[in-house]
């Protein structure tokens, strides 16, 4: 055997060889292997997020389709229930169309269609076929409710158009006007007070715009309804002795639950341009002091301390700056649990609390000094505006304020409701509506047809 | 006689008239338990207007109790006669007046039960508040009016179940046909006669059938327990 012949590789020795190639091969291909394989999963792990987020998008894209188709399907719904309306509005328009193109035919050729009236101091425009009914409305109003007012600057400029109809003609008052307007099937009671309304309205539109004294005092108008019996429940009812002891013929603490002597706020007033901060401020102290004395004169400490304790908007306030130290919640614990009065006023005075008896209630009494006060009061009520409340009262009815109170108290008391004061009479009337009912059971004929 | 009536009606309307008399002994305490103070409130802030503002609402359940119990009270009255054909009745040696009369008279009995529930409900209530100065309770006068109420709606509702139904259906459309006839009537009158236009016929006859002297005054009048 030739050495050649007998150079048979062992096994042994082929193994490291075998292990070297095997390695080198490896090691060769692991990297090329290896890099696609991490490129694929780098490239899968960047691509899987943006996977996910197409899907989601696509998700998203297919739930805002949807959501969209359902909007716009439920606002094709909703435009289809409108296309009633549209064309009613539609017909309504070309209605009034031809309703204006009527009247400016009608007037082109001379033939009026509505009528214009004086009733007092009112002037009413209203259709031709209406004018007899509504000068004999607003003759009963004016009459029952206006008949002392003599001058009124304000209605001197209105006009108002009235009409009681179904099928109305277009009225335009070149300054607005007040246009009272009502349905066929309206009540007459109902269309007299719409007109007392509306007068009186305008009649607080003229206090207000006068900016006096009264005007801030009372807010209404003095010559809208007023129900006397929940005045006095009202008047008996708050918690304010001062508002008992008016009621039990106390003139002076009428006047003092109503707030007649209640300072007005320096802001009501306006600020001057040229006043100074320290002005203003003093200007402000000055009020203060006033409504310290105001509040003693309205209510007694413990009304006073129990309106702090009750008062909604200082319990808040409390319950925020509890613990702070800061002064509303300081003050509230020595008013409230401190029993401190001066406390009490202090909080009092920074929510500007008011008078027993509010701006409702004072309106009835300018409604009494204007009826006390007869023709002219009105104008008499205007004429100072700079006046304070009690002399401006006292000058439009003519009588002293204390006479003035104790009629006004009167009239209060005089409406006070009766509660069960009627029971005996209105129990006998019971008694006998049964007795007619029990008579009329015995009189059925019943048996004699059974 | 009477006795027998009163125990017969008794006897049928029973778990009816329990109920009723728990209402009615209730309602006056429902109506002041939401007039507690405010948490955090002091007691004082327990306004007056506020209390009667409070009982307002429940107002109109004591009238409506009144007719619910006046109703009851009349329909289970004649019940048994309906259903017997009136043979009982009728084999009682008695005229039919002397016969309505005790049957009446023993439903005005039973009437007074449940007005003493709410007599003793509104006592309890009124002693379970303190008011403020300037209101004041009225247990016994609410209590006669609601007495008053049951006994007006229970004689209407007699006399109507006291007829033959022939005459009860006659009633009633004459009732219907008023309000509705009276209305279109109304209407084309004011076309007509500007009269009928400041004057409403069945809106009138209403008017003056809930207010003095009208049968139903007693029922819209006042129903406060609690008031000035």
């Amino acid at each position: 055997m030739s050495r050649a012949g007998r150079r048979v590789h062992s096994p042994t020795r082929l193994v490291p060889g075998i292990a070297f190639s095997a390695f080198v091969l490896f090691a060769g291909l692991v990297p090329a292997i290896a890099r696609p394989a991490e490129a694929r999963a780098q490239q899968s792990t960047a691509e899987q997020p943006a996977r996910e987020q197409a899907a989601r998008e696509q998700t998203t894209r297919e739930q805002t389709s949807e959501s969209t188709a359902r909007i716009v399907a439920d606002l094709h719904a909703r435009l289809d229930s409108l296309a009633p309306l549209l064309i009613e509005a539609e017909d309504r328009l070309r209605s009034r169309e031809i309703r204006d193109q009527r009247a400016a035919r009608d007037a082109a050729a001379g033939i009026a269609t509505v009528d214009t009236l004086r009733v007092g101091l009112l002037t009413i425009i209203t259709p031709i076929d209406q004018s007899g009914l509504a000068k004999d409305l607003f003759t009963e109003v004016w009459a029952e409710y206006f008949s002392d007012i003599e001058q009124s600057n304000t209605l001197a400029e209105t006009v108002f158009t009235f009409q009681w109809s179904d099928d109305r003609v277009p009225i335009h008052v070149a300054s607005g006007g007040h246009h009272l307007t009502f349905d066929r099937w309206v009540r007459r009671s109902r269309v007299v007070t719409g007109i007392r309304d509306a007068l009186a309205k305008t009649f607080e539109l003229e206090l207000k715009s006068t900016n006096s004294r009264v005007s801030y005092w009372v807010f209404g108008s003095p010559f809208r309804e007023h129900d006397y019996r929940d005045t006095y429940r009202f008047i008996a009812t708050t918690r304010a002795r001062v508002s008992r002891n008016c009621l039990a013929g106390d003139a002076g603490a009428c006047g003092s639950a109503l707030g007649l002597d209640a300072p007005l706020p320096p802001f009501r007033a306006g600020r001057d341009r040229n006043q100074s901060e320290e002005e203003w401020r003093a200007l402000e102290e000055q009020y203060e002091a006033r409504q310290l004395e105001s509040l003693t004169a309205w209510y007694t400490p413990d009304e006073r301390r129990a309106m702090v304790a009750g008062n909604h908007m200082l319990a808040d306030l409390r319950n925020r700056s509890a613990g702070r130290g800061v002064p509303w919640s300081v003050r509230w614990g020595e008013c409230v649990e401190g029993d401190v009065s001066e406390a009490c006023d202090a909080l009092l005075v920074q929510i500007n609390a008011n008078a027993p008896l509010p701006a409702q209630i004072r309106e009835t009494l300018v409604a009494y000094a204007l009826e006390r006060g007869g023709r002219g009061a009105w104008s008499r009520l205007l004429e100072n505006p700079e006046a304070p409340a009690i002399t401006a009262l006292e000058y439009a009815s003519t009588v002293p304020i204390d006479e003035l109170l104790n009629g006004w108290r009167t009239l209060i008391m005089s409406n006070r409701p009766d509660t069960y004061s009627a029971i005996v009479p209105r129990g006998a009337l019971a008694v006998l509506w049964v007795l007619f009912f029990s008579f009329l059971a015995m009189r059925s004929t019943r048996w004699r047809l059974g | 006689m009477y006795k027998s009536m009163l125990f017969l009606h008794w006897k049928q309307i029973r778990p009816a008239l329990a109920l009723t008399v728990v209402a009615a002994f209730a309602l006056p305490l429902l109506m002041v338990s939401s007039l507690g103070t405010p948490p955090g409130m002091d007691a004082m802030s327990l306004e007056a207007y506020r209390i009667v503002g409070g009982v307002d609402e429940w107002l109109l359940f004591f009238p409506l109790l009144a007719i619910a119990i006046g109703v009851t009270l009349a329909l289970s009255s004649w019940n048994w006669d309906h259903q017997l054909n009136h043979v009982y009745a009728l084999s009682l040696p008695v005229t039919r007046w002397e016969y309505t009369l005790q049957k009446l008279l023993a439903g005005m009995t039973l009437a007074l039960i449940p007005a003493a529930g709410l007599w003793l409900g509104a006592h309890l209530a009124a002693a379970s508040i303190e008011l403020p100065e300037g209101l004041h309770a009225y247990p016994n006068e609410l209590a006669v009016r609601f007495s008053f109420a049951i006994l007006v709606s229970y004689a209407v509702l007699f006399s109507m179940a006291a007829g033959t139904t022939k005459t009860t259906l006659k009633t009633m459309g004459v009732i219907l046909g008023f309000v509705f006839f009276g209305v279109m009537a109304n209407d084309f009158l004011a076309t007509y006669y500007p009269y009928f236009d400041r004057v409403q016929i069945v809106e009138g006859v209403f008017e003056w059938m809930m207010h003095a002297p009208g049968p139903f005054e007693v029922f819209t009048g006042n129903w406060s327990l609690i008031d000035v």
